[in-house]
């Protein structure tokens, strides 16, 4: 068996906003093992990228981790220390955001941002942290990198722009990477290519990668496991082959049989209906029951525990009671 | 040839995709001719300021009672004062000082500005409260009075005008730069730095201030006429430059006895002052213009 990475245990964020406390992600557990690709699937604004910042410690003030532990190597992470957490950011844990051209700072050179976490880090020189900062564009296909290190990113496209992103997160070859929605704002053919340098620097890097993404195409083009999260919480969990082959959470079908496919002569494309419950006020009981299609009378007023299926197979759904309770 | 690396490209095709944002902000300045002018005139008048003694015929400071008031002629371009002194001497000597009570107290009160803004726009919280009511009060105040009380305090002189400029001019940059700074925090590279593990002092520093530059070119060159024009009225309401400095607003204020009499005595110095006042503002707004994709964003 792969030594875990990092393990998340029963994470519970908060936004405090004057609407009242969101509830971001609501007791959140999983293992990301050491060179492992784990996907975190659902829709915008159901705590995945929450819980990503939540792992950082970049959750800003209006935000706060009030329960749980994230065990980094055998280091829970939430209780070290401002400077402690700043030295794994970057070093050990990187990560890579949805908007490159955002992600990176308009007024400097790309090279010099790509190189920042070598100096920070590493200590390194400004003539050294260039030329390894060269190396790593050439590295993640950036043609030319010599002279394309002193451009500004307004130079660069999008696709560029998230290669030299990739680029800055892995220089100084962390041992995680959290890729936040990292194809989502690319067109089609270069979200492929990203895909696949993605998939060849893990390799060589041996880091692991937790995925964040609401494309269950990137999933599986990508991941080893995947988890799938509804209003703050897994629903479903289990290996992205099972997982697509039988999905079992009525959410995870619904989200499988919406995805547009070109075999099937489709008129319409399936959708789930109603829309994410407020985080503010979640409904009572299953969290899903006002849109599943399933739904029975048990749903409304308690929620469903996760039961476990085999070794690899987890779900949180009333369908599944009888089956092993975890 | 082994097509590989930059020997590849083209040279005139590399050093034009390099073009940073400032090169392409000057071409952009450049096509403006308001502007150009501006500049062109603030560069004559920096030459002329710094090559003072070469280029001025007279000793600015030579009293000559016997040739007082005199017309503009060949042997003094400009006329001459009540004490018989060169006029054309005297402006080309107040440029200097025009000129450095315009660009020092700018870049003085625009650096503290900077450092207040940044700080304040990031941290947010009581610091923000604490520093930004400094900066309500300091704007509050009619800005010529306050630095006439402060010149009154520490007393006349050029470097007492400097320090009365900077405190009365912080405010407003420290204003400007702090909204930039709230929008900019929120922006995805600052997350990103962040997320990189870059210190909060550096990402002030390095990551959010660079982005505030393109207003504050602006700014700065906005507040060089401010200052010169408050420069001017101080030392002609008798509390900034003392006599026989020949700085421009003290030769207006001298002058003003004779307005009628000998005209010339008070129209050069105070043409001086519009002229380069204007050509400040008109670089000013050249560059707000050439700046405005960065400006807008």
């Amino acid at each position: 068996m792969m030594q875990k990475l990092i393990s998340v245990e029963g994470l519970a964020v908060r936004f405090f906003t004057r609407k009242g406390t969101v509830r971001a992600v609501d007791g959140v557990s999983f293992d990301v093992d050491d060179g492992g690709i784990v996907g975190l699937v659902g829709e915008s604004g159901c705590g995945k990228s929450a819980t990503a910042l939540s792992i950082m410690g970049l959750l800003g003030p209006a935000g706060e981790t009030t329960s749980g532990s994230i065990r980094f190597k055998g280091e829970d992470l939430l209780r070290l220390s401002p400077k402690e957490m700043r030295q794994i950011r970057g070093k050990e844990i990187s990560m890579v955001f949805q908007e490159p051209m955002n992600a990176l700072n308009p007024v400097r050179s790309v090279g010099e941002q790509v190189a920042e976490p070598l100096k920070i880090h590493l200590g390194l020189s400004g003539g050294e942290a260039r030329l390894r900062a060269i190396e790593m564009l050439e590295e993640v296909g950036i043609p030319d990198a010599a002279s394309r290190y002193d451009q500004y990113p307004h130079q660069f496209s999008g696709g560029m722009g998230q290669r030299a992103m990739i680029a800055m997160a892995l220089i100084c070859e962390p041992k995680l990477l959290i890729a936040d929605e990292p194809t989502t704002a690319l067109d089609v053919t270069i979200q492929a290519q990203i895909i696949s340098l993605l998939h060849s620097l893990r390799e060589r890097l041996h880091m692991a990668v937790l995925l964040i993404t609401h494309d269950f195409g990137v999933v599986a083009e990508l991941c080893d496991v995947v988890n799938v999260m509804y209003a703050g919480v897994i629903v479903e969990w289990g290996n992205v082959v099972d997982v697509f082959d039988d999905p079992l959470h009525p959410y995870t079908r619904g989200l499988l049989r919406s995805m547009p496919r070109a075999k099937r002569r489709q008129r319409k494309l399936e959708v789930i209906g109603g829309a994410v419950p407020s985080l503010i006020e979640l409904p009572q009981g299953c969290r899903f029951h006002p849109r599943c299609e399933y739904v029975t009378k048990r749903c409304f007023s308690e929620e469903p525990p996760v039961f476990q299926l085999n070794d690899d197979r987890l779900v949180r759904c009333w369908l599944f009671e009888g089956r092993m309770k975890l | 040839m082994a097509g590989k690396g930059r020997n590849c490209v083209p040279r005139a095709l590399r050093q034009k995709v390099r073009a940073g944002l400032w090169q392409e902000t000057i071409s952009r300045f450049g096509e403006n001719s308001m502007a150009m002018v501006g500049f062109y005139v603030i560069a004559a008048v920096a030459i002329v300021a710094i090559f003072a003694p070469l280029i001025s015929f007279h000793d600015p400071y030579e009293i000559n009672l016997r040739q007082r008031l005199l017309l503009p002629s060949g042997a003094h371009i400009l006329g001459t004062d009540a004490f018989g002194r060169d006029m054309l001497s005297r402006i080309i000597y107040g440029a200097r000082i025009s000129l450095l009570v315009g660009l020092i107290p700018s870049f003085i009160s625009i650096g503290i500005g900077s450092a207040v803004g940044v700080t304040s726009g990031y941290l947010g919280g009581k610091i923000d409260f604490i520093l930004m009511r400094v900066a309500d009060i300091v704007i509050a105040f009619p800005s010529l009075l306050l630095a006439m009380v402060i010149m009154y305090t520490l007393g006349a002189g050029l470097s007492n005008i400097f320090i009365a400029l900077s405190f009365v001019g912080w405010a407003e940059a420290a204003r400007v730069v702090r909204s930039q700074v709230l929008s900019l925090r929120e922006q995805g590279f600052v997350e990103a730095a962040k997320a990189m593990g870059v210190r909060r002092r550096a990402i002030m520093a390095r990551h959010i201030f660079p982005n505030c530059l393109p207003s504050l070119v602006v700014l700065f060159t906005l507040k060089v006429p401010e200052f010169i024009l408050a420069e001017a009225s101080l030392s002609f309401l008798g509390v900034g430059a003392q006599p026989p400095v020949p700085s421009w607003g003290l030769l207006v204020s001298q002058g003003k006895e004779f307005i009628f009499s000998a005209p010339w005595v008070v129209a050069f110095p105070g043409g001086a002052i519009f002229l380069v006042a204007l050509a400040f503002n008109f670089v000013g707004d050249g560059l707000r213009e050439a700046l405005d994709p960065y400006l807008k964003r």
